[in-house]
C-alpha cells in the first residue's frame, strides 16, 4: 500500500513536472519569438528585408523605390528587371510584395521598414478596391490576418484599425502560448528541415523568389487548373462584392500610410494591380463606385498618381484571374515601367500641400 | 479524426473525463459504446450502421451457436456468419480487384467483356473489425469462450475507438472479460498510457511523417531517380512503415489503459528480427497470430509432411498479402513473404545438420548479419508493398541493382540521416532492456522534462500537411 502511494505520488510529480517544462519550453520559445526571432515570427518578411538590405549594400547610393503589396504584387512584378532597366539612372527597384497584406499590414510594414533604417524614395503602395469593402462582419483582409506573425507593440498599434480586435488579439495570444504549434513550421523552416537543394520548403508550387523580391508561380496552368482557381477565387471573394460600405478602418489605414510618407518625405503612388475580366465582373457597379471615389480622393487630397492597371494584361496571363503567370508579370513589368515608373520618376516633385482633415 | 490531431484530443479528454466521472460502470459502456460509434460516424456513418448491423447478426449467430445441439446446425449458424463476414469484405476491399483481373484476362486472352465497376467506398478498418467479429463467433463455435450475452459489450468490442481502424486485432476471449469488470481509477495505469501514447505520437508525427517527405517523390516516380535515391527512400518509407504502424498501435495501447483497458502489445522490435520467421512473430503480431490460428494451423500447420507445410505457409502468407489490399502488389508481397519464409525452415534445417555452421551463426557477428539480412530481405518486399503497381515496384528493384543515374531526393538529407541515427537510437536502447532502469532512476524533473521536449518535438517536427496512417487504407 505504502509502494503504491509512492509510486502514484512519484507519478504525480512526474506529470505536473511534464506539464510545468512544456509551459516553460512553450515560454522561452514565446520570448525567444517576439524579441529575437523574427525569422521565426514573420519569415516572409524577414527574407524580403533581408534581400531589400543586400541590394541596398550593392548600390549604397541608388534611389530606392519600393512596391508595397499583397500576393499579386508578390507574383506580378518583375523588379529585377525594371532595376536593371534603370540602372543608368542609379536606381534600384524592390518588390516588396507579401501574402495576405492589405491596407493595414501595408502601414504596419512600412513602419517596420522605416525603423530598419529602410527610407525609400518612392513607395508604390498598392490598393485592392475589394479590401476597403465592409460587406460582412469583418473585412476580407481581416480574414487573412495572422496575428502571431506581428509583434506586441504591432498588435496593440493594429487594434484600432480592427473591426474584430478581439479576433487579432485571440491569434497573438495563442502564437505566444502555443509557439510550438502555431509557429511549427517557420520553427521547421528555421532548422532547415523541409528544405529542400534549391531552397524551397517542399513541397510548393511557387519557384524560389529572385533577389529583387520577385517570387513567380512554378509552372504553367492548364484551362481546367485555371478555371478550377478561378471558381476558388469567386468562392473566396464573392461573399465581399456584395454592396458597397466603405469600411472605414482600412481607408483609415491607407490615410495614415500617406500621412507617414509625407511626414517622412516619401514620394507615394497608388497601384491598383491587373486583374482579369471574370474577377472584374464581380465588381458591382456601387462597388465600382464607392471605391473609385475613395482612391480619387485619396489620390487628389494626397496629390499622389493613382495608377489602374486593372485592364493591362490579357486573361490568358492570370492564374486564377487575379496572380499573374510569370508571362503576366513580364507584360505587366514592362508597361509599368513605361507608362508608370519612368514618367513618375523623371516628374520633379511638388512642394507639399496642407494635409486633409481625417 | 486521426489520433494525433486536434479535434481527436479534445473528443478523447471529453470522454475520458465523462468516462471517470460516471460512477456507474453500465453507463460507461453506454459511453465507450457511443463514443466510438461517433469516431467512426465522423468518416462515415452509414457504413458504422453496416459495422452495427452485422455486429448485431454476431451476436445473435453467437447466441444461436452456444444454444443450438447438433454440430451441423452450429455449423450452419458459424457459416452464416462467415457468409455475411467476408461476404462484406469481399465486396467493399476485393470485387473491384477480381473484377478488374478477370477483365484484364479475357482482355490478354483475346476476349472482350463488359463487366460492371461497382462505386463502393472502402469503410475504414474493415479488415480489422471483420477479423476481430470472426475470431468471437469462431471461438464460440470451438467452445473456447461462452456467448456474450449483453450486446452492447458486444458491440464495444467491436467498436472500440482506439483499436477499431488499425488495430491491434483483438481477441474477443481478451476484451471481453475486461468490459464486464468494473474498472476503477488506476493512476499508475493512466501514467502508462500517457507515455505509451506520446511514444506513439512521436514515432507517428517526428518520425514516421518527417521520412515520409523523403520516400514519397521516390516511391511516386521511381525513374526519375539513381540508385542511391532509390536505395535512401527504401531505407525511409521501411522505417516510416514501422514507425507509423507502431505509432499507432502505441497511441491505441495508451488510449485504452487511459480508458482502463488493456490491448496485446502488436510490435516487438521487429526490425531488430534475426530471422523472417521471428521478424513475423514481432510484426504486426496480432495479425500474424490470427493468421496461424485460423488459417495456418486448421489447413494442418506444420503437423504433417514438409511440403504440406510449406503449403500451408504460402497460403496463409499470400492470403496475409491480400489482407493488406486489393492489388497484385499486395499478393506478390504476401508471396514473397511466403517464399522467405519457406526458404528459412529450409535453410534452418540445413544449419541444423551443420552445428559449426549454427555455432557461427549465434556469434555477435553472425547474429548482426543475421539481422542486416533480415532487415534488407524486408526492406526490399516494401519495395513492392508500396509502389502503386508491380511493374513500377520491378522497374524500382532493376534501378536499385543495376546502378543508374537520376535525381537526387529534393532535400536536404542532415534531417532524414538525424532521424534515422534516432530510430538506431530508440533500437538499440530498447533492445538492451536496460532503458527502464536508466529511466526511472532519472529525477523526476529530468523525467518531466523528458516527456515535455518529447511532445514539443512531436508537435514542431510533424511536417505541414497530416497524414493519415498507412494501415488506415487496410
Amino acid at each position: 500500500m505504502f509502494r503504491r502511494v509512492t509510486i502514484i505520488r512519484t507519478w504525480r510529480a512526474e506529470f505536473l513536472w511534464a506539464l510545468a517544462c512544456f509551459a516553460a519550453i512553450q515560454l522561452a520559445l514565446a520570448v525567444a519569438i517576439e524579441r529575437w526571432l523574427q525569422d521565426v515570427r514573420d519569415p516572409e518578411y524577414v527574407e524580403k528585408l533581408e534581400r531589400l538590405q543586400a541590394r541596398q549594400s550593392e548600390t549604397p547610393h541608388a534611389r530606392l523605390v519600393l512596391v508595397l503589396g499583397s500576393s499579386r504584387t508578390l507574383l506580378g512584378l518583375e523588379a529585377g528587371r525594371l532595376s536593371e532597366s534603370l540602372k543608368d539612372e542609379n536606381t534600384l527597384v524592390f518588390n516588396f510584395g507579401l501574402k495576405g497584406v492589405g491596407p493595414r499590414l501595408q502601414l504596419v510594414y512600412l513602419r517596420r521598414l522605416l525603423a530598419a533604417g529602410v527610407q525609400p524614395d518612392w513607395l508604390f503602395v498598392e490598393v485592392i478596391p475589394v479590401l476597403f469593402n465592409h460587406s460582412a462582419e469583418r473585412t476580407l483582409e481581416e480574414d487573412w490576418f495572422n496575428g502571431a506573425r506581428l509583434g506586441r507593440t504591432e498588435v496593440r498599434f493594429l487594434r484600432p484599425y480592427c473591426s474584430q480586435p478581439l479576433r487579432l488579439m485571440r491569434q497573438w495570444w495563442l502564437g505566444r502560448c502555443l509557439p510550438c504549434s502555431i509557429h511549427h513550421e517557420e520553427l521547421r523552416d528555421f532548422l532547415a528541415l523541409d528544405a529542400s537543394e534549391d531552397g524551397l520548403a517542399y513541397p510548393s508550387a511557387m519557384g524560389k523568389m529572385d533577389d529583387y523580391g520577385w517570387q513567380p508561380v512554378v509552372s504553367t496552368v492548364s484551362p481546367d487548373q485555371r478555371q478550377r482557381s478561378t471558381e476558388l477565387t469567386h468562392r473566396q471573394y464573392a461573399p465581399s462584392f456584395r454592396g458597397f460600405e466603405l469600411a472605414a478602418r482600412p481607408a483609415q489605414a491607407l490615410y495614415d500610410l500617406l500621412k507617414l510618407c509625407r511626414a517622412r518625405g516619401i514620394r507615394v503612388a497608388l497601384l491598383v494591380p491587373p486583374e482579369g475580366s471574370e474577377f472584374r465582373a464581380l465588381y458591382t457597379p456601387a462597388m465600382n463606385a464607392g471605391a473609385d471615389r475613395l482612391l480619387k480622393t485619396l489620390s487628389k487630397s494626397f496629390e499622389v498618381p493613382l495608377i489602374d492597371a486593372r485592364t493591362w494584361v490579357p486573361d490568358s496571363c492570370f492564374w486564377d484571374s487575379h496572380h499573374l503567370l510569370p508571362d503576366g508579370a513580364a507584360a505587366f513589368t514592362t508597361r509599368f515601367e513605361c507608362e508608370a515608373l519612368r514618367p513618375l520618376l523623371q516628374a520633379k516633385p511638388s512642394p507639399p500641400c496642407e494635409l486633409p482633415a481625417d | 479524426m486521426l489520433f494525433c490531431s486536434k479535434q481527436f484530443f479534445l473528443f478523447f479528454a471529453a470522454v475520458f473525463v465523462l468516462h471517470w466521472t460516471m460512477p456507474w460502470h453500465r453507463l460507461r459502456v453506454v459511453l465507450l459504446v457511443a463514443a466510438s460509434f461517433y469516431f467512426y460516424a465522423s468518416w462515415n456513418k452509414w457504413l458504422a450502421l453496416i459495422i452495427c448491423a452485422t455486429t448485431c447478426m454476431d451476436y445473435v449467430v453467437a447466441l444461436g451457436i452456444e444454444r443450438c445441439r447438433t454440430p451441423l446446425h452450429k455449423k450452419l449458424l458459424l457459416g452464416v456468419s462467415l457468409a455475411v463476414n467476408l461476404g462484406l469484405l469481399f465486396y467493399f476491399k476485393y470485387a473491384n480487384f477480381f473484377l478488374d483481373s478477370l477483365r484484364e484476362a479475357l482482355e490478354a486472352a483475346g476476349a472482350s467483356a463488359s463487366l460492371p465497376v461497382l462505386q463502393v467506398i472502402l469503410p475504414i478498418g474493415i479488415s480489422f473489425y471483420t477479423f476481430e467479429a470472426l475470431n468471437y463467433t469462431i471461438d464460440v463455435y470451438r467452445g473456447r469462450m461462452p456467448a456474450e450475452r449483453n450486446i452492447l459489450h458486444l458491440m464495444l468490442f467491436i467498436l472500440f475507438f482506439p483499436h477499431l481502424v488499425a488495430g491491434p486485432i483483438v481477441r474477443a476471449k481478451d476484451f471481453l472479460p475486461q468490459v464486464g469488470r468494473r474498472k476503477r481509477r488506476d493512476w499508475p495505469r493512466f501514467h502508462l498510457g500517457v507515455q505509451f501514447f506520446l511514444r506513439g505520437l512521436f514515432k507517428k508525427l517526428a518520425i514516421a511523417d518527417r521520412l515520409a517527405l523523403y520516400a514519397d517523390p521516390v516511391f511516386g516516380d521511381p525513374g526519375q531517380f539513381g540508385t542511391t535515391s532509390l536505395w535512401l527512400a527504401t531505407l525511409a518509407y521501411t522505417l516510416q512503415a514501422y514507425c507509423d504502424f507502431s505509432g499507432y498501435s502505441d497511441m491505441a495501447i495508451g488510449a485504452a489503459h487511459m480508458l482502463g483497458y488493456k490491448l496485446a502489445q502488436n510490435f516487438n522490435l521487429p526490425l531488430l528480427s534475426t530471422s523472417i520467421s521471428e521478424f513475423w512473430r514481432r510484426w504486426h503480431i496480432s495479425l500474424s497470430s490470427w493468421l496461424r490460428d485460423y488459417v495456418f494451423i486448421p489447413l494442418g500447420g506444420s503437423r504433417g509432411a514438409r511440403w504440406r507445410t510449406y503449403c500451408n505457409l504460402f497460403i496463409t502468407f499470400t492470403l496475409c498479402g491480400m489482407w493488406h489490399g486489393a492489388t497484385w502488389s499486395f499478393v506478390a508481397f504476401g508471396v514473397i513473404h511466403s517464399l522467405m519464409l519457406i526458404g528459412h525452415h529450409l535453410f534452418r534445417d540445413y544449419c541444423g545438420r551443420r552445428p559449426r555452421l549454427d555455432a557461427v551463426l549465434q556469434t555477435g557477428t553472425g547474429t548482426a548479419l543475421r539481422i542486416a539480412l533480415t532487415f534488407l530481405c524486408f526492406a526490399l518486399s516494401l519495395v513492392i508493398f508500396r509502389t502503386q503497381t508491380l511493374a513500377s515496384g520491378v522497374t524500382m528493384l532493376e534501378r536499385m541493382f543495376w546502378p543508374c543515374d537520376g535525381k537526387p531526393i529534393p532535400l536536404y538529407m542532415h534531417g532524414y540521416w538525424i532521424t534515422v541515427v534516432v530510430v538506431a537510437l530508440g533500437h538499440a536502447l530498447a533492445a538492451g532492456e536496460r532503458w527502464k532502469d536508466l529511466v526511472y532512476r532519472l529525477p523526476v524533473p529530468v523525467r518531466g522534462l523528458g516527456y515535455a521536449t518529447m511532445f514539443t518535438l512531436a508537435i514542431v517536427l510533424a511536417p505541414a500537411a497530416g497524414r493519415a496512417f498507412i494501415y488506415f487504407q487496410f
